[in-house]
């Protein structure tokens, strides 16, 4: 995540806020030839307006993450639940793709949060593969070679 | 940098359709419908709907009767500015379908109505906030 930087959505300058950073965006926009869109192609024109008027995917901070309040519609303890799979989805994901798991796309996480969820995950899958090897291993001598 | 302290999200206009944008210091009054999410960065004054995700940014201000079909991201704020810190904005009403995530900058003086709310510490709720019960639950009678 070192080559990231913050940056200022176009809109937004001159106007300062602190409790906003924007990183850098994950596509970069190249010279006016190599945006050649197909016009009959309703998805890439879509797509290329969306990019050039809306934006680009940014990172916005919401606010500390000790304190949320959270309205639950089911029993806060579900709700809770509900959280931490949630968090351990997005840190699978961050494992596949750094870059997009680095936040929750459309739902605010805990970056310090998600970074320990993402090595219980690692602990966890580690210790997995080792008893499923053990296992193979046991299985293989008991059927091969224990007479 | 990102502080580690703070609970960041991630805005892909791409791939959370949020397909439309209203440009800073912009004010639109009227009735509207938007197909696809909006980023809101000007003001936004009427009665409507948006058919997706919302994001109020920071200085950007929605004042009215809306329903969105998403969830909500408020970085800005709901409702007229009040003199008094006790007053409501009894003329703006929002409906959130999903989830309602009020920022820290995050201020509302109109009515929330959301099926669940995130606050962060410094969100102001000046408004009322009221719980969506969801449609599906509600006991249908079927004549015999």
């Amino acid at each position: 995540m070192g080559a990231r930087k913050a940056w200022a959505h176009p809109s937004s300058a001159g106007v300062g806020h602190a409790s906003t950073e924007l990183s850098l965006s994950l596509v970069r926009r190249g010279s006016i030839t190599d945006n050649f869109i197909n016009m009959q192609d309703r998805e890439s024109l879509d797509r290329y307006f969306t990019e050039q008027v809306v934006g680009e995917p940014f990172v916005i901070e919401m606010g500390p993450s000790v304190g949320v309040r959270r309205e639950p519609t089911r029993g806060l303890k579900l709700h809770l639940l509900e959280g931490q799979v949630e968090l351990l989805g997005h840190a699978a994901r961050g494992l596949v793709s750094p870059l997009q798991g680095d936040a929750g796309l459309g739902k605010p996480v805990s970056t310090l949060a998600l970074a320990k969820a993402r090595r219980r995950l690692l602990a966890g899958s580690l210790l997995a593969i080792l008893a499923l090897w053990s296992a193979l291993l046991w299985w293989i001598f008991q059927r091969f070679f224990a007479h | 940098m990102l502080d580690k302290t703070q609970d960041t999200l991630v805005i892909d206009p791409v791939k959370m359709n949020i397909v439309n944008r209203i440009a800073a210091d912009t004010v639109l009054a009227g009735d509207f419908l938007f197909k696809g999410g909006l980023l809101l960065q000007g003001t936004l004054q009427g009665v409507g709907e948006i058919a997706g995700k919302l994001v109020v940014w920071h200085d950007a201000r929605l004042i009215g009767r809306f329903r969105v079909l998403g969830d909500l991201y408020l970085l800005g704020q709901l409702g007229e500015a009040t003199e008094t810190d006790d007053e409501v904005d009894d003329q703006t009403e929002i409906e959130v379908q999903g989830t309602a995530y009020v920022a820290s900058s995050g201020v509302s003086t109109g009515t929330l109505i959301a099926a669940k709310l995130r606050m962060y510490d410094g969100a102001v709720l000046q408004g009322p906030f009221r719980t969506l019960r969801n449609a599906q639950s509600l006991p249908v009678l079927h004549g015999g």
